[in-house]
């Protein structure tokens, strides 16, 4: 190697014969300085790069402050009116009362003011026109509870008012209550229903329940849908099929292609102990039957299901039921 | 300098004429000196592009400065600087300098076949110096340059020029021991 000295004095000619090797200043950039130099008008890129730089972070900055300054404004003043709206919504509130413990019981309704027993099972629920015993309890004063009670129902659709209890005189304190009395109450209609309480003429509470549709499921297990004495749909479930695991069934539709050509086929499943329902197979539109079959022959689903217990796995054609099976679930 | 008389004569079409010579004789010089800053030969083009502009633009003063040479080098100089420094962070993200650096110990073998050349290597080696020590050494050997020009052409002070050289002479012989003794260890 030779001396650091030399080979920096030949610095000139190693990076001429090198890195800088080569023609870099060619015609066509004299041409173009030439060019550019003809027309002044032509502002260079090193003069307002930098100007544009700063113009942009700036007009940037002061869209984010302004953003965040008026966003806060604006969402504050949103916030309040979905506030207002929900206090609007709150006077006529059609949520469905929480329920609430008092003397060992489950209650529905306003806890410390009304409700009755209750606890959202199948068997105290309410269905259309079913009449239940139902045991109120109420909680206040002496003076409030002056005057016969009576209870008026609103459906959450139409303002159609009935009185389901009127004239009771109601017993003294029970179940950690001031005052109580059975009841027997039936609703008309399925749907959320608002009940008001009253003694004489004042207005004591309101419990708001759901009506529930007839449960028109058999639970009984069954992997064949028959309709008219005719098989529409069977299942053949994976044998090892159990929760918490996708599994593959098969479901044989013996109905001609024509029946679902063309339509949206849906299959929900129902969980029998918590009433969830879980789409297993996602409307579809059925163009073509099963591979190598005249119709849905073979139609074949892969899907999990959450809990064990039992399942109705509902078949439903263009949002219409369509036929279902109910399988248990390990 | 022939450019910078004091000729009345000087007529429109003449400063065409002025502008070529002056593109002849500095455009190649000042495009590698450009080059030697930015490591980039597109950029380097477009400052000497500028250059040659700003030139065209001043004329009338211009063409009247003795120290021509300086003058183009200094705003050739100025104008490179100031890229790099509103490239810096396209350069820091997108260029691989620095990443070099910090790999420096561990060439490619292509760029271990292409180092072998000693003047390849020294090249390299005077284009990875920081920017303060590059430029001293560019301008005092490539440039052949004396102290005397240098600092009045980066104004600085001789002292601060001397220095500079000096550390950048030991970066430079540190750097290419450093390469040498790794080829050995590695062959």
């Amino acid at each position: 190697m030779n001396s650091m000295e030399e080979q920096l004095n030949n610095l000139r000619k190693a990076m001429d014969d090198t890195v800088l090797k080569g023609t870099h200043f060619t015609k066509e950039q004299k041409a173009k300085i030439r060019k550019a130099v003809k027309n002044p008008n032509r502002r260079n890129r090193f003069e307002w790069f930098p100007k544009l730089l700063t113009t942009v972070f700036s007009l940037v900055f002061l869209i984010i402050v302004a953003d965040l300054s008026i966003g806060e404004k604006w969402s504050g003043s949103i916030v309040n009116e979905v506030k207002d709206k929900n206090a609007e919504k709150q006077t006529q509130s059609w949520k469905e009362s929480s329920l609430f413990k008092s003397g060992g019981y489950t209650m529905i309704g306003e806890k410390q003011r009304l409700g009755f027993i209750y606890d959202n099972n199948e068997v105290l629920r309410f269905y259309p026109n079913k009449t239940q015993k139902y045991m109120w309890h109420f909680w206040g004063e002496d003076q409030e509870f002056k005057g016969k009670l009576k209870v008026v129902a609103t459906h959450e659709n139409d303002n159609e008012q009935i009185n389901v209890l009127e004239g009771i005189e109601v017993g003294g304190p029970n179940n950690g209550a001031d005052r109580h009395t059975p009841s027997l109450m039936s609703l008309p209609k399925s749907g959320m229903w608002k009940l008001d309480a009253y003694f004489g003429n004042e207005l004591f509470g309101t419990v708001f329940v759901r009506v529930y549709d007839e449960p028109k499921e058999d639970w009984k297990s069954h992997d064949e849908y028959v309709k008219d004495g005719v098989t529409l749909l069977s299942v053949a479930p994976d044998p090892f099929l159990e929760a918490g695991k996708p599994f593959g069934y098969l479901f044989h539709f013996t109905a001609s292609f024509e029946t679902f050509k063309g339509k949206e086929l849906a299959i929900y499943a129902y969980h029998k102990e918590t009433s969830e329902r879980i789409t297993a197979v996602s409307p579809t539109i059925m163009n073509e039957p099963s591979a190598g079959y005249a119709t849905l022959e073979r139609f074949t689903a892969t899907f999990e299901v959450p809990y064990s217990g039992l399942w109705r796995y509902e078949v439903v054609l263009d949002g219409e039921f369509y036929a279902d099976v109910v399988l248990f679930v390990k | 300098m022939a450019y910078s008389t004091e000729d009345d004569n000087f007529v429109e079409n003449n400063i065409d004429d002025w502008l070529d010579l002056i593109m002849q004789e500095y455009g190649e010089r000042l495009t590698k000196l450009a080059f030697n800053y930015l490591k980039d030969w597109g950029l380097a083009q477009d400052v000497v592009q500028d250059v040659f502009i700003t030139c065209y633009n001043q004329y009338h003063k211009v063409s009247k400065i003795v120290y021509f040479k300086p003058w183009i080098f200094r705003i050739t100089i100025n104008r490179s600087k100031d890229l790099l420094k509103s490239t810096f962070i396209k350069r820091y993200i997108f260029n691989n300098n620095l990443l070099k650096q910090f790999s420096h110990k561990e060439l490619s073998p292509e760029m271990k076949l292409m180092l072998n050349n000693e003047k390849e290597k020294l090249s390299q080696t005077v284009l990875s110096l920081p920017i303060k020590y590059r430029e001293v050494i560019i301008l005092f050997y490539y440039e052949e340059m004396s102290i005397a020009e240098i600092a009045e052409l980066l104004a600085l002070n001789e002292n601060t020029v001397k220095t500079r050289l000096n550390r950048g002479r030991k970066l430079v012989k540190n750097s290419l021991e450093r390469s040498e003794l790794y080829g050995r260890t590695v062959e």
